[in-house]
């Protein structure tokens, strides 16, 4: 019983293939869909995936928001500089994009941290120049970030968090289905 | 037919997928100029952000006639690294030009450097937040004169030469820039001696707050503008 989510997906294929094994598999199958691993695996992966979820939406959620709310009012910040700016892509799908914005007028002020993904551009090469809101004088971000790369940004947001809403459904799904 | 639609679809995929790589042209931003009207009830407020060169004292004169009759305050808001000094010149004497009151004001974390001081010093009031900057440092020859002059061919000797004249001119220009374009009404003479002596290889940087500590003279009033 401990492997039955595999003989599941064995016997669903075989039924696929074979019709006169149908009556055999049917046991097994029925055996296994009542069964679909021990609850625990699926709490962890439910919790795992909860995680994601809340870290993915407090992480890049508030700056994609304010960047739309603050669309087309950036102008160049000339007393800020960005540093330290690398974008690491994964599979040529998804980048991830960091940097620091640092006060040349106020060197003692610690750099602040920027943060953005998006999909399929690599950012290479792509100037950073530090902007600040012209409505909101304490926003501060990357243009290439708060306007060049916004939809894709929002996009991507909303693609990553559908899947991991998505996974977090099937795991409680999976989980409540262990527990009964 | 199937191999075609395959091929056709990774064609299209592939297309799609460099188009997202093409480069954006977003780091133009830092030298772009925008002039901004915003009209209130009591006053006009241009807005000025990106560096000083051409065409940026025909854009500012053109605004400034446009309102020339208008009875409402007119006040210009700078945001600029600064730029060419010929050039600034030019927009100091459009707004000394226009026969009326013209008050500039630094917003809150807005930044006014180099060339744009003098600018920001024709206005009638000069007005900053305590926490918008200012930038002093020494002139220097243009990016473009500098690789115009390296494309010659010169001995060791005369490169030292070069370089050297290249100094004196700089300072020259810089004493020249402090007495006739920042030395002017109100600015304190003694504090602005001060400040030139500290420029060399250093960019200054001082918050409209410390400007009025100092008695720089720079700044007439300090306002706090809205942070958002």
């Amino acid at each position: 019983m401990t492997f039955g989510k595999r003989q599941s997906g064995v016997g669903a294929a075989a039924q696929a293939l074979n019709a006169d094994m149908a009556a055999a598999q049917s046991q097994v199958v029925t055996e296994s869909a009542g069964a679909p691993g021990h609850p625990f695996r699926w709490l962890i992966a439910l919790v795992a995936c909860g995680v994601m979820l809340y870290g993915l939406v407090t992480s890049y959620g508030p700056d994609i928001l304010r960047d739309h709310r603050l669309a087309g009012t950036w102008q160049p910040a000339y007393d800020l500089r960005a540093m330290d700016g690398k974008c690491e892509r994964t599979n040529f799908v998804i980048t991830f994009c960091s940097a620091k914005i640092k006060s040349v007028a106020r060197p003692d002020q610690a750099p602040i941290d920027h943060r953005f993904m998006m999909l399929f551009s690599g950012g290479g090469g792509e100037a950073l120049v530090p902007v600040r809101s012209t409505v909101d004088r304490t926003a501060v971000s990357i243009f290439y970030a708060a306007e060049t790369k916004r939809w894709n940004r929002t996009l991507s947001f909303i693609s990553a968090v559908v899947i991991l809403a998505l996974f977090n459904v099937i795991a409680l799904l999976c989980f409540w289905r262990a527990v009964n | 037919m199937a191999l075609l639609k395959t091929v056709g679809v990774i064609c299209c995929i592939w297309l799609v997928w460099a188009s997202f790589q093409l480069p954006s042209g977003s780091g133009d931003v830092a030298s772009r100029q925008t002039l901004s009207v915003s009209e209130e009830p009591d006053r006009i407020v241009l807005g000025w952000s990106g560096p000083v060169q051409e065409p940026m004292s025909e854009r500012v004169a053109a605004a400034l006639d446009r309102y020339n009759a208008d009875q409402r305050r007119l006040v210009l808001v700078l945001n600029s690294p600064g730029g060419s000094i010929e050039h600034g010149r030019k927009v100091v004497a459009a707004i000394r030009a226009r026969d009326r009151a013209i008050d500039t004001l630094i917003q809150k974390a807005g930044v006014c450097a180099s060339m744009c001081v003098p600018i920001f010093l024709a206005g009638t009031e000069r007005v900053a937040d305590p926490e918008a900057y200012f930038m002093f440092h020494q002139a220097s020859l243009s990016s473009s004169a500098r690789d115009n002059m390296k494309r010659q061919e010169f001995s060791a000797s005369e490169n030292a030469l070069f370089s050297q004249a290249v100094k004196a001119i700089e300072t020259q220009v810089t004493d020249d820039f402090f007495r006739n374009d920042i030395g002017i009404r109100g600015v304190n003479m003694v504090w602005l001696a001060r400040m030139r002596e500290k420029i060399p290889g250093h960019d200054i940087w001082m918050s409209g707050q410390q400007l009025v500590d100092e008695g720089s003279g720079i700044v007439d009033r300090l306002i706090r503008t809205p942070a958002r």
